[in-house]
């Protein structure tokens, strides 16, 4: 008995309660499943929270944003998140960075700690989302200024928002903005830059770009190619200098970007100084140069840092090797296609060149001088990608060039005291992904008036031609020695 | 009657189990060995003062040591052996820093003095150390990143690296004596592992000694061979 007794008492008693009652949930209702702001400006969203059964429970809240990794992010980098508010409403000036993010809204019930969950896509847009970037001198030093698409115009941006100014005289600027790369490299006299374009943010110069950095700084370009499926990304980002190219790795493809750019690219042939641009050969695994030292064209493969000579294919339309002349402007064009201008003495040449193909040589046309003035004393040249235009300025003159009639008109002609800058015209970069209706329906013509910089644009038409009167106008900048345009991130 | 002690004592064993709320560590202290920037990918390190362009007399090893158990609130001392397998001699390959495990740390970089003996032309000395016991510490928790002791062979002479292994051969080829002197050289560079260099690195890295190799081959007419008389190529 005792025993029973004991064995009856070390039993395990099941307290289960499998009574089941309701519990008083917060059931959230908001008006919007997205919402889309604009960086350092206010989002508010004030969401409705009804009680299941009764009202008595509190609630603590929590609002976090986090970034979703895209399925395409072949990139090794962390993802964004951050707690935005702990208050029932949104009510807060959005620091975080421009991307694409979801926002989580989180009510926990204090009584039960039972959550409730809503999820929104939120947008954070950058103040300088798109528009154009306005590069010029003021004061004895360089400055960059930004001409967004709604015409608000920012001016003085290095100084405003890095609280120091760049050295040396600005030369040339280029965007990079394609899936993780959002940057524009800005090279001066002296130094060499990579600005982050959400913010402009000087990034880093050339201490720290440079394992070695070069004695000088000339002509420059800054870009990528574009490798196809999946990545629709730069393998490699490409810095040209005063001929010389390096390299530095694409985060889109290798997984990250390096930070700093390769040496020198090593040419077997000797020395080579490169014309600053650069196109795509056959589904971007390799890319194509200029060389004016020796007139001719070279090539380099993705994640490589050697020049070598292009062979020549059979429907070539010329040898590539074997150019011999001097290359003073390029530029995209129609179809994807690339235009070199070519000069050999007193002869000027539109030297087409065909991407992502097999073989890279197309036609070569002879400028006929007689029905293209001032072409010999052009050197800012931009085409169109929707007819076989180019736009070449001359002081202050703007003329189109019609590859096909092989004959240019004058379209514009500013008051005597300008003189053009440079020109934009608005159509797709070489590698971003984006597309807009209206590319080819309007022109950026920078021009300076002694020390002072405005911009114009100008609607265009199919022909080439240009609106009579500029859409807008925009004033205040320094002389102006470069324009590039800054699309939307990807 | 024995029955009744026998139920008894089931029943007394019964209620004599308690829950154990929480399980923590509650052994002695211990340390071991683990991965770091100069022990990088196993237990054993060659060093090497030619290959680690090394100009003076002496160069100084960081070997990570962790802790199995709760950080101290004082400084507390360790042990450390030379294992009995050591062909190197103290005072003249190595020398040895005080033994202190710090505060509020759970792991620390243990500084090792090797000191460049002439002989280390000719030979590669070997230093075991080992973890041992005293009043604080123990052996600590092993597994494959986590040690009682470690090799480390000092030598002056050019030495296939221990972090050379499958990535750097499919980075740069099979290892050959010239060819990592070439690379040092042209670098600037000893440390080549794929752990320790970016993509980036490794690629730039790559370009620079296929270049010097081209430029070997323009100027004398024939590739640059290593100690085996192959061509050298990466």
């Amino acid at each position: 008995m005792l025993a029973s007794f004991t064995l009856l008492e070390s039993c395990y008693k099941d307290n289960n309660n499998y009574v089941v009652d309701d519990i008083n949930q917060a059931n959230i209702s908001i008006a919007a499943d997205s919402y889309a702001v604009m960086r350092l400006s206010e989002l508010s969203i004030v969401p409705d929270i009804i009680s299941s059964i009764h009202d008595n429970d509190s609630y603590t809240y929590e609002w976090k944003v986090f970034e979703p990794k895209e399925r395409d992010d072949y990139t090794g980098r962390v993802s964004y998140s951050e707690i935005l508010a702990t208050a029932k409403d949104l009510k807060e000036i959005i620091y975080t960075p421009p991307g694409k993010y979801m926002l989580l809204y989180t009510v926990t019930n204090n009584t039960t700690g039972v959550k409730s969950f809503k999820t929104f896509s939120l947008i954070v847009n950058s103040g300088f989302y798109e528009g154009l970037v306005v590069g010029y001198q003021k004061d004895n030093h360089a400055e960059l200024g930004f001409i967004r698409t709604d015409g608000v115009i920012s001016y003085d941006l290095i100084q405003t928002l890095n609280g120091e100014a760049l050295e040396g005289t600005l030369q040339e600027m280029n965007t990079l903005i394609v899936k993780s790369l959002r940057r524009m490299a800005v090279t001066t006299s002296s130094n060499h830059y990579h600005i982050d374009m959400d913010g402009f943010k000087i990034m880093q110069d050339k201490t720290s770009l440079f394992s070695t950095s070069p004695m000088d700084f000339g002509r420059s370009f800054f870009g990528g190619n574009k490798m196809g499926r999946p990545y629709h990304a730069p393998s490699d980002i490409f810095y040209i200098n005063s001929g010389r190219l390096y390299a530095d790795t694409g985060p889109d493809f290798v997984g990250s970007i390096g930070g700093m750019y390769s040496q020198a690219f090593y040419y077997s042939a000797g020395d080579y100084e490169l014309y600053p641009f650069l196109f795509n050969g056959r589904s971007a695994s390799i890319i194509y140069f200029y060389d004016n030292l020796n007139g001719k064209f070279l090539q380099s493969g993705f994640n490589k840092r050697t020049l070598t000579d292009v062979p020549f294919h059979a429907t070539d339309k010329f040898d590539p090797s074997n150019v011999k002349k001097n290359a003073i402007a390029a530029m995209l064009g129609y179809n994807n296609n690339v235009y070199y201008v070519m000069q050999d003495g007193s002869n000027y040449y539109i030297y087409t060149m065909i991407q992502y193909n097999s073989y890279m040589a197309g036609d070569i046309q002879s400028v006929d001088l007689s029905n293209a003035p001032e072409l010999d004393q052009a050197r800012i040249f931009d085409a169109r990608s929707d007819q076989r235009y180019i736009y070449y300025a001359v002081k202050n003159k703007l003329y189109l060039y019609n590859l096909v009639a092989n004959s240019a008109r004058l379209v514009l002609t500013l008051s005597a005291s300008e003189e053009i800058a440079d020109i934009h015209v608005y159509r797709s970069n070489m590698w971003q992904n984006t597309s807009e209706d209206d590319f080819n329906k309007r022109i950026y013509i920078a021009s300076n008036r002694g020390e002072s910089g405005k911009v114009y644009q100008y609607g265009t038409l199919e022909d080439g031609s240009l609106l009579n009167r500029a859409e807008r106008e925009f004033e205040g900048f320094g002389k102006i020695a470069d324009v590039d345009y800054r699309n939307v991130n990807e | 009657m024995k029955k009744i002690y026998l139920f008894t004592l089931l029943a007394t064993l019964l209620y004599s189990c308690e829950k154990n709320e929480y399980l923590t560590y509650a052994e002695k202290d211990g340390l071991s060995f683990t991965l770091g920037k100069d022990l990088i990918t196993r237990d054993s390190i060659v060093f090497s003062f030619v290959t680690n362009a090394v100009k003076g007399n002496h160069d100084t090893l960081w070997i990570p040591i962790t802790l199995t158990g709760g950080a101290a609130e004082t400084d507390q001392p360790f042990l450390l052996r030379i294992g009995a397998a050591s062909t190197a001699k103290e005072g003249i390959h190595f020398r040895l820093t005080e033994t202190v495990f710090p505060a509020h740390q759970v792991t620390f970089e243990y500084p090792v003095i090797l000191l460049r003996s002439a002989d280390l032309v000719k030979e590669t000395y070997k230093l075991t150390l080992e973890i041992a016991e005293n009043d604080y510490y123990t052996v600590g928790a092993l597994s494959q990143r986590f040690y009682p002791s470690i090799r480390i062979h000092i030598t002056d002479q050019v030495i296939k690296p221990t972090w050379w292994g499958f990535s750097e051969n499919h980075y740069y080829g099979p290892y050959s004596k010239a060819k990592y002197l070439l690379m040092i050289e042209v670098c600037g560079v000893s440390n080549f592992s794929s752990v320790f260099l970016s993509s980036s690195q490794i690629l730039n890295y790559r370009e620079l000694v296929r270049a010097a190799l081209k430029e070997y081959e323009k100027k004398h007419g024939e590739p640059l061979r290593d100690e085996n008389n192959q061509a050298i190529t990466i």
